[in-house]
């Protein structure tokens, strides 16, 4: 069997020009099906990173705290929680320092901590009186309903007292939480080592983690290992929920990409078959003329190709326009592109033709020449 | 050497018997017209000889190969090397020209050649309408098309099943006279009809009746030699 590439190319372009209108449908039910299956692929990959770290805008969910016997962490605990966990999956960690000082004479908790912290650990706090500078590294920051009883403003110098020690420093913003931060008074962790005279010792620590919640509680389990004395666990409620509604997501996304791959196979088949049967004069009568099935098939299956590669092609970019859409109403931010989508979906728009096309390939092998070009067909 | 050799053939489909034990031996080189009533099995017939179908039970011999042995590639293979066919439908690929449905012919065959194709459709008055789609063609100018495509891989035997069926006196004779040239370069012709002064230009008729094939007594004047000089012009 010779084949004659150019009169094949021939042959194969003037029959998708002149069934254009199927064609068309053909490809845009392929392409449809292909983008939104790119779209939900680049999403479930992306959701679940995208999920996690938007949930932590609700705040920490991993805690640790000194063990019965303890009465303070030391950055050992620290040290430890950074090592086990990759950096990727650590949105941020918060060690504090708790102390009670006196404010022109009135009696107030003070809390050493990062201040650059502060996004990622306790996004919920608002800032104000800094102009929306950000959040400054240095100077302190004062609860709002504490400053309104002090008559203490933005700007104002304070000076924080514990037995013979002072700490002067510039309120840079006030803090509004809704809860007890609301009057307190906050500063650099450093600073308030040296104004509670308690060098090296960190009475809590909050982190903001990626994970689902048995990863979360393998983490504390395994911290409280490699630092004997801590007391780890994350904070229940808030990392289930996250974790079903994680599942919940993934598991629609799984159930959408199977019903569209159905759907799509299912209309490309109707219009397969459609075509198949419009044409089987024609095929009759290659046969009659000599074609094998199997040259036949050939025939067939090329068409389907072109088909499903355009389409895979054109799917994957309508799939990733889509999955941006998608995440910028959902997360409003952009996909990062998935290179490795570049060759599947167009993959899986063949692979979805060609299995749309097994049935109507049947056909295609069974037409029998004389009982077409027989009849009246 | 017998090109064409049928013994007790029978082609049943379902309760009709289309063929009912047709016995048929063709020389290289005659010309067989082939008449009877609508439904007497005569395309049937001619399916078996394009080896486009198998006979329920019986003999088929083409061009020296036993048909019933092949399987449906085998089948391809024999139709492609050996046969023609033209019909009376015409059956060109409408999206296609006149030369490229030639050349589908050689591209299934063996491989596509443009200019062997133009010479083809040249032989058959066709050089000036090569690239005229078939719904741009006349019903003639659609057989002589079908009639290129037969001939333009040298088939040992050409099929012809009521080539001049939808055409008018002038596309009768026109095709003819090609099936003719055809004949007179020594291959065989297969011709069904339904129309006796086109059966008498074969050398020989036979008539189908029922599944059954006899040879016809009476209506052939022109013996083995005849040609086309000695068809009765109509009155
Ligand atoms: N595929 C088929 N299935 C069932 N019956 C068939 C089939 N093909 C042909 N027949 C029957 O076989 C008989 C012979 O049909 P055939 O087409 O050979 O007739 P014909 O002599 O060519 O008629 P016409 O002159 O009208 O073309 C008819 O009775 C027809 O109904
Ligand atoms: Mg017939």
């Amino acid at each position: 069997m010779t084949h004659t590439p150019s009169f094949f190319a021939r042959l194969l372009l003037r029959s998708l020009l002149e069934r254009k209108g199927r064609v068309t449908v053909a490809l845009a039910s392929v392409t449809l099906g292909a983008s939104v299956i790119a779209a939900f692929v680049t999403l479930y990959v992306d959701v679940g990173a995208k999920m996690s770290r938007e949930l932590r805008a609700y705040g920490a969910n991993f805690v640790v705290e000194p063990g019965e016997s303890r009465r303070s962490l030391t950055g050992e605990a620290e040290q430890a929680l950074r090592s086990l966990l990759p950096a990727e999956r650590l949105v941020g960690i918060q060690a504090l320092l708790y102390d009670v000082v006196e404010l022109q004479g009135r009696r107030l908790v003070a809390a050493g901590m990062a201040f650059d912290q502060i996004r990622a650990v306790t996004p919920y706090w608002q800032l104000s009186g800094n102009d929306g500078a950000g959040i400054p590294a240095t100077g302190c920051l004062l609860g709002r309903d504490a400053a309104r009883k002090l008559g203490v403003e933005p700007g104002h110098e304070v000076e924080l007292v514990m037995e013979a020690r002072r700490h002067r420093c510039a309120v840079t913003a006030l803090v509004e939480t809704g809860g007890a931060e609301d009057g307190q008074v906050f500063l650099p962790f450093g600073e308030a080592s040296t104004l509670f005279a308690r060098p090296g010792e960190i009475d809590l620590l909050l982190a903001s983690i990626i994970g689902a919640l048995e990863e979360a509680e393998g983490l504390a389990r395994a911290l409280e290992q490699r630092a004997p004395g801590v007391a780890a666990h994350p904070i229940l409620k808030l990392s289930r929920s996250e974790g079903i509604i994680l599942e919940k997501v993934r598991a629609i996304v799984y159930v959408a990409v199977v019903l569209i791959t159905a759907s799509t196979f299912v209309s490309l088949l109707i219009a397969l078959l459609a075509m198949v049967s419009q044409r089987r004069r024609e095929i009759a009568l290659m046969k009659a003329l000599g074609a094998t099935d199997r040259r036949m098939r050939f025939h067939f299956l090329a068409e389907v190709a072109i088909t499903g590669v355009a389409a895979g092609i054109l799917g994957l970019a309508a799939g990733y326009g889509l999955a941006n859409l998608i995440e910028r109403v959902l997360f409003a931010t952009a996909v990062s592109f998935r290179w490795w989508l570049v060759p599947l979906v167009p993959a899986v728009a063949v692979l979805i033709s060609a299995a749309g096309a097994l049935i109507p390939l049947r056909m295609v092998t069974r037409l029998h020449p004389a009982l077409v070009l027989k009849g009246d067909y | 050497m017998s090109v064409i050799c049928l013994e007790n053939v029978v082609k049943q489909y379902g309760e009709v018997r289309a063929l009912d034990g047709v016995n048929l031996t063709v020389e290289r080189g005659e010309w067989l017209a082939i008449m009877g009533p609508s439904g007497s099995g005569k395309t049937t017939l001619l399916n078996l000889l394009g080896c486009l179908d198998v006979p329920t039970s019986g003999n088929v011999i083409i061009d020296g190969r036993k048909v019933a042995g092949l399987d449906t590639d085998g089948l391809t293979a024999l139709r492609r090397e050996t046969i023609g066919s033209i019909f009376q439908q015409f059956h060109l690929v409408p999206y296609l020209s006149a030369l490229e449905n030639v050349m589908l012919a050689q591209y299934f065959h063996s491989m596509a050649d443009a200019a062997e194709a133009a010479r083809a459709l040249e032989a058959v008055g066709m050089g000036e309408r090569l690239h005229h789609k078939p719904s741009q063609l006349s019903g003639g100018e659609q057989q002589r098309v079908c009639i290129a495509r037969a001939l333009v891989n040298y088939p040992a035997i050409l099929l012809a099943d009521e080539p001049t069926g939808n055409l008018d006196r002038a596309n009768e004779e026109v095709v003819l006279e090609l099936i003719r040239g055809f004949h007179q370069r020594g291959q065989t012709v297969i011709l069904v009809t339904h129309n006796p002064e086109i059966a008498r230009c074969a050398d020989r008729m036979s008539v189908m009746s029922y599944g059954k094939l006899r040879a016809c007594a009476d209506a052939s004047p022109a013996g083995p030699a005849a040609t086309g000089d000695e068809c009765a012009p109509r009155p």
